[in-house]
């Protein structure tokens, strides 16, 4: 709890806390608050999802295979005559886990070396910035799809595969914050006071950039998405017959002259929750922007 | 400037290198190898360790490398095992396919996003930016390769206007249109992720340089709106639309290996995935080096349209 109330210690200029502005802002905000209610309905559906889906996911009925939506299958059936919805709820699960742990991922290998080379600078700080040059030199779709394909498709090696090959840009936005926050005269207190490194950077130069770590995390939530179920549409990602969003659009595109509901619904369920996502992340930003106060 | 773009391809070399040392480390340590797939399914140790001595798979690995090393610098990539021709070759044979698609979405981005965005941000909260605004969001917010799919299902399987895959037949009798007709669903596809965020950062430049002193001062001479918003706002509001630009050339092999496997389109995209998958190492060194390639030439000319941009910018 102690780096929320250094959050509150670092900011309080104002009158107001800090943290009850945001939340005022946010809650001001109608689209951030459907969003937000959206995001929760889908988190709440997947956490439930083995007791509320109607059929079982991979429960197969060949006399009603490609079975258009009726009152039976809400959302039709798919080549194997599985119940689409039941898959799509079931799928939200491989969508969140890789949105939720790849960002986790993703943000405290990019956070950690970027306050570490925008607050040491020197060699460490060189290395990042040819690290992160070599890593814009390889479009990260590719190296993602290399890894997997050596080291195998799952859902962990896709959540970890995600986490590490994006970091670099996390990295990069908090080396600047971190050098910004620096030139600042509390952290400069601090070190005359006797503090140690460790200490600066966990309780001066950390809550400082937590705006900015928020923001980038919620919208690299929504990339993370965005790219499980690319992985999985090409095959590199969930391995049928697990249901995921972007491998059951693989049949969508097999069967797309004759079962427009599979190419239809699980691309409609992707584009709900990176949308809520985004909104939430644009939300965020506004009102953690002081300038836009 | 010629100093200058001397220093910059030099400079290139190094992360050029680290980039194949990077992969080719990669590719090396994991487990498995080629073997599987050159001899189908029952490969026995006997066989696969030959075909390895021959690919000089067997080699430790900075001596394949060195070699390796040694034939590029020579302009020589080695055979592509799964097509059995030089990689220069195959890579020759499915560029132009991507060069077209990639060329093609970019200035489709360019033309939709940038007039938008200028309307959009000189005209805050009306109708028409809501609009865009939605559009931006909307096109970050799912998969192109779903709207790929509800592009075929439109177009392809319910209007019949476009066909839903391929490349057309290049050579027939009027086979020019029918190869532009197979161009027009990729093309849209793999430019709306781009549209919308050409779109996001055009509008939000342009506002902030609408908000500068000096648009109040150009105003305030009683220069014509048209002329202070493009002489003024927009020329300083390029800067980051150019970063952006540059910074394209990634997302789009990224969007050109999900595009080019939904509409079967014959370029390096889809050809990547086939070698990740078949394990060609020849033909995935020599793709990697080539997209390492068009990555710096992209952000040379980021530089050069930097300096065009804005005068103060130069590069010696």
């Amino acid at each position: 709890m102690s780096t929320g109330a250094a959050v509150l210690r670092a900011n309080s200029v104002g009158a107001r806390s800090p943290r009850s502005t945001v939340i005022r802002m946010l809650a001001a905000n109608r689209v951030a608050v459907v969003s937000a209610c959206t995001l929760t309905l889908i988190v709440a559906v997947a956490v439930a999802a083995p007791w509320i889906t109607p059929f079982q996911p991979d429960r197969q009925d060949l006399d009603r295979r490609l079975a258009p939506p009726d009152a039976v299958h809400l959302l039709g059936t798919d080549a194997y005559g599985r119940d689409m919805l039941s898959r799509i709820i079931v799928g939200a699960r491989a969508s969140l886990a890789t949105g939720a742990i790849a960002t986790a991922l993703a943000m405290m290998v990019g956070a950690t070396i970027g306050a570490l080379s925008g607050y040491f600078r020197g060699p460490s700080d060189l290395w990042l910035t040819r690290l992160t040059e070599l890593a814009l030199g390889i479009p990260p779709l590719l190296l993602v799809l290399l890894i997997i394909a050596l080291f195998g498709p799952s859902l962990r090696n896709t959540i970890l595969v995600i986490g590490l090959v994006y970091w670099p840009p996390t990295a990069r936005i908090v080396r600047g914050e971190a050098l910004r926050v620096r030139q600042h005269q509390f952290v400069e207190a601090a070190i005359a006071l006797g503090a140690r490194a460790r200490r600066v950077i966990q309780h001066h130069l950390l809550p400082n950039l937590m705006p900015t770590l928020i923001v980038q995390a919620t919208l690299f939530m929504a990339e993370a998405i965005l790219i499980e179920s690319g992985l999985s549409y090409l095959g590199f990602g969930i391995q049928p017959p697990a249901p995921s969003w972007g491998n059951m659009l693989v049949d969508g595109r097999r069967y797309v002259d004759t079962a427009w509901w599979i190419a239809t619904f699980p691309g409609t369920a992707i584009f709900l929750t990176v949308a809520s996502i985004n909104l939430i992340g644009d939300g965020l930003r506004d009102a953690l922007d002081p300038r836009r106060r | 400037m010629s100093a200058y773009l001397g220093r910059r391809v030099l400079g290139a070399l190094p992360m050029l290198l680290g980039v194949s040392v990077v992969l080719f480390i990669l590719i090396h340590v994991a487990p498995g190898g080629p073997e599987a797939t050159l001899l189908g399914g029952d490969l026995n140790q006997q066989d696969a360790a030959s075909l390895r001595r021959s690919l000089g798979l067997d080699q430790p690995l900075p001596v394949q490398y060195a070699r390796w090393l040694g034939n590029a610098l020579r302009g020589n990539l080695g055979i592509s095992y799964l097509q059995g021709t030089p990689v220069l070759e195959v890579i020759g044979e499915h560029i132009g396919a991507t060069l077209q698609l990639a060329t093609g979405s970019l200035a489709l981005a360019l033309l939709v996003a940038v007039p938008l965005g200028i309307v959009s941000a000189t005209r805050p909260n009306t109708w028409v930016d809501r609009g865009a605004t939605s559009v931006a969001l909307a096109g970050v917010s799912f998969p192109s390769f779903w709207l790929g799919i509800l592009l075929i299902l439109l177009f392809a399987v319910t209007l019949r206007w476009l066909p839903a895959s391929g490349y057309g037949d290049y050579g027939a009798a009027g086979g020019i249109a029918d190869h532009l007709r197979h161009l027009v669903l990729p093309t849209l596809t793999l430019a709306s992720t781009q549209i919308a965020s050409f779109l996001r950062f055009t509008r939000s430049s342009l506002l902030e340089a609408l908000a500068q002193p000096y648009v109040t001062v150009a105003r305030a001479k009683g220069l014509r709106s048209a002329r202070v918003l493009l002489r003024h706002a927009f020329r300083n509001g390029l800067i980051p639309l150019i970063t952006l630009l540059g910074l394209s050339t990634r997302f789009l092999i990224g969007g050109a290996v999900l595009t080019e496997t939904v509409f079967a389109w014959p370029g390096v995209g889809r050809l990547a995935v086939d070698a990740v998958i078949g394990r060609d190492y020849p033909l995935l060194l020599g793709l990697n080096l080539l997209i390492a390639l068009a990555v710096i030439l992209g952000n040379v000319l980021t530089d050069l349209l930097y300096s065009l941009a804005d005068p103060r910018i130069v590069w010696q």
